[in-house]
């Protein structure tokens, strides 16, 4: 039944507007996708500001493609040069950038543009069919268990996205938390931290904490270190672009396997496509009959990188749709987006608007193969794109930046959050505070504090009825083995098993690759 | 460099104290008791969460100082040659124009203002020649203001 409203859905906004606005999207998705201190969050950001009085359905069609387009844009710098253009392609850099060296240029971006399709698709077969699953088992969520998951979301984006310094994730995140209560309370009404400016009655606008926290963090980072020489290495000369099925067959495993880890690991808050397409390289390493190749030009590395990267979207609009969480920073602008144009994501979708899941399926099908025929037709002129200097570009990149933010609500109060968050987030970068539970916080902030309260609201006063359902105690246990299991006695006593069955003896880290 | 993070660390932790400290006096000062009892009250979760902060800032400065932060930060204050001074300053410079832009919108055309932000950040940084980065800012700054407000419709200051 699921897959004949999906096909209805995909006939419904199918139209000549709709595919022109596509295309453009993700075209542009993929040049911003290519271009090193531009990522998808940003891109995503910037076209919010740009679509904000579009009709909805258009609007959201563009975000989805500049989305996919900049996920997969990143492979081509990485493979080309070395760089990747969105963090979500760093391990492609490991086996792309090796292939284009020795001349199989063109090889390896006609692999990553399939894998790139082909998880994409994984993906959204994950987002079509996980996602009412995901809503009917959040319809049983009351307050108790939607507090319990954004507490959860927080502390696991803070432990995944913190460089191994667990304490700073889990301090960005409760610092972002507690940004989020600035402004008139839900349930009350009084405001809060306002200090009595009316212009914070209704908080920080989402869009001004994103474009600087994500956007104008990288340009400010950018023109700082100006001196350092990024140095553009000769751009091999590539041929034509083709995927090779033989290779498609050969890894059909690896493209499974690599899929589903890039579906879960995008489901897990905040967590993004970079942490997917690592674990899915050494997924495939450690399963592979050439291990040793991998580093120098393997393409079930490419492969694995490139399909768990795409496929990490789907996952990361599951929770978007069935929960309002985000499960990447590109997801946590497309759901403030998707707030912005009046729809409610979360458990309440399935009741009010049943049919949104699949039109939003269907707008990323669409998206994915559009994305691949672009990607397939499209390589040498955009090249000349990589030449441009960052000082002419960022210039640019930075008035847009203030004019997307500036149109959301028109008034230049969000222009000072913007740079506000933009100077907070370069300090906290600096001194290796991860951004992304930050952000995390703000936008899952409200969901914690109305439900901490409307909760004991509801049981009059009693805390232990956030513990008395069975969804509570496994998110409680499941923030528990989070927090606990990055302590130094745990941490050591897992690294002492891990010798003891030889997982990390003589294993290289992937900077040693 | 483990050394250099927890000089650092020291001053973030002491900074989160003062941030929780903030809002933990907000937070006393807000209605404390409503129809629906304290639980409903707007002080509730700020409250409780300038508390975990607190905690985790306490943890950060007892590990900061364990690493010999003092020391490090001491060593850093006295030898100013470990701060990169060029990322500061180049970093200081475009907050400038850019805090400078924001101020002066409205006071100028927008085409005219962007231009002139555009002009100076590509000739700071020594992008092109001035006629060129001219050329660049006046014709981004035009389209982009044309596609606004012709095209979408939407105001710009």
């Amino acid at each position: 039944m699921g897959f004949i409203y999906l096909m209805q859905a995909l006939v419904d906004i199918i139209s000549f507007q709709s595919l022109l606005y596509m295309t453009i999207a993700v075209q542009l998705g993929i040049i911003v996708g290519m271009l090193p201190g531009l990522t998808a969050t940003v891109g995503i950001a910037l076209l919010t500001g740009l679509t904000f009085k579009w009709d909805t359905g258009y609007a959201v069609i563009t975000l989805i493609g500049m989305y996919i387009g900049a996920i997969y844009g990143g492979s081509r710098t990485a493979i080309l040069l070395n760089i990747p253009g969105t963090p979500a392609a760093a391990a492609t850099c490991l086996d792309g950038y090796p292939l284009s060296r020795r001349g199989d240029g063109a090889r390896a971006i006609g692999l990553a543009t399939t894998a790139s399709f082909l998880g994409s698709m994984i993906g959204m077969i994950a987002l079509a069919f996980l996602t009412p699953l995901l809503g009917d088992m959040a319809l049983k969520f009351k307050s108790y268990e939607l507090f319990w998951i954004a507490i959860f979301g927080v502390v696991i984006c803070g432990n995944l996205t913190s460089e191994g310094d667990a304490l700073k994730g889990w301090i960005s995140g409760m610092a972002g938390i507690m940004f989020s209560f600035v402004g008139l309370d839900a349930i009350q009404g009084f405001p809060r931290l306002t200090f009595g400016y009316h212009e914070l009655d209704a908080g920080f606008s989402m869009i001004a904490v994103m474009v600087g926290g994500f956007g104008l963090v990288e340009i400010l980072d950018i023109f700082g270190n100006h001196n350092i020489k990024r140095s553009i290495k000769k751009i091999h000369a590539i041929g034509r672009v083709l995927p090779s099925l033989k290779d498609i067959m050969t890894n059909r495993v690896n493209i499974i396997r690599s899929g589903l880890i890039g579906v879960f690991t995008g489901i897990i808050p905040g967590v993004g496509e970079i942490i997917g397409s690592y674990v899915a390289y050494d997924f495939a390493k450690r399963s592979s009959k050439t291990p040793e190749e991998f580093g120098k030009g393997s393409i079930e590395g490419l492969i694995a990188a490139e399909t768990a990267n795409n496929a990490c979207v789907g996952g990361a609009l599951i929770p978007v749709l069935s929960l309002a969480i985000p499960g990447s920073p590109p997801a946590a602008v497309l759901l403030a987006a998707l707030w912005l144009h009046n729809v409610r994501p979360g458990p309440l979708l399935f009741i009010e608007n049943p049919m949104y899941p699949y039109k939003f399926t269907a707008m990323f099908l669409l998206a994915t193969f559009i994305m691949f025929i672009l990607g397939i037709l499209i390589v040498k002129p955009l090249l000349r794109i990589l030449k441009v200097k960052d000082s002419l570009l960022m210039p640019v990149i930075f008035l847009l930046c203030i004019v997307g933010t500036y149109t959301i609500n028109i008034r230049t109060f969000d222009l000072w959050v913007m740079l506000l968050f933009a100077i907070f987030c370069l300090i906290m970068k600096k001194n290796r505070f991860p951004i992304s539970p930050f952000i995390l916080g703000i936008i899952l902030g409200p969901m914690v504090d109305e439900n901490l309260r409307r909760g004991l609201i509801l049981s009059d006063g009693d805390f232990s009825s956030f513990f008395s359902s069975g969804i509570s105690i496994v998110l409680v246990i499941l923030t528990l083995i989070a927090l606990l299991g990055k302590t130094a006695p745990v941490t050591w006593m897992v690294n002492k098993i891990k010798k003891s069955i030889g997982l990390i003896t003589g294993r290289k880290t992937y900077e040693e690759v | 460099m483990e050394q250099k993070k927890s000089g650092a660390d020291i001053i973030a932790s002491l900074l989160l104290l003062l941030l929780s400290g903030i809002i933990l006096y907000e937070s006393c000062i807000m209605p404390r008791s409503s129809d629906w009892g304290f639980y409903a009250s707007p002080a509730l979760a700020p409250l409780l969460f300038a508390v975990i902060i607190i905690i985790f800032s306490i943890i950060l400065m007892i590990r900061a100082l364990y690493d010999g932060g003092i020391k490090n930060l001491a060593e850093s204050i006295k030898n100013k040659s470990n701060y990169d001074w060029t990322y500061i300053r180049q970093v200081c410079l475009i907050l400038a124009v850019i805090t400078l832009y924001i101020l002066m919108l409205g006071t100028l055309h927008f085409v005219i203002l962007s231009s002139l932000a555009i002009f100076v950040q590509i000739i700071i940084f020594k992008g092109t020649t001035y006629l060129k980065a001219a050329l660049l800012a006046v014709t981004a700054s035009s389209l982009i203001w044309a596609l606004f407000t012709f095209v979408f419709v939407i105001p710009l200051p």
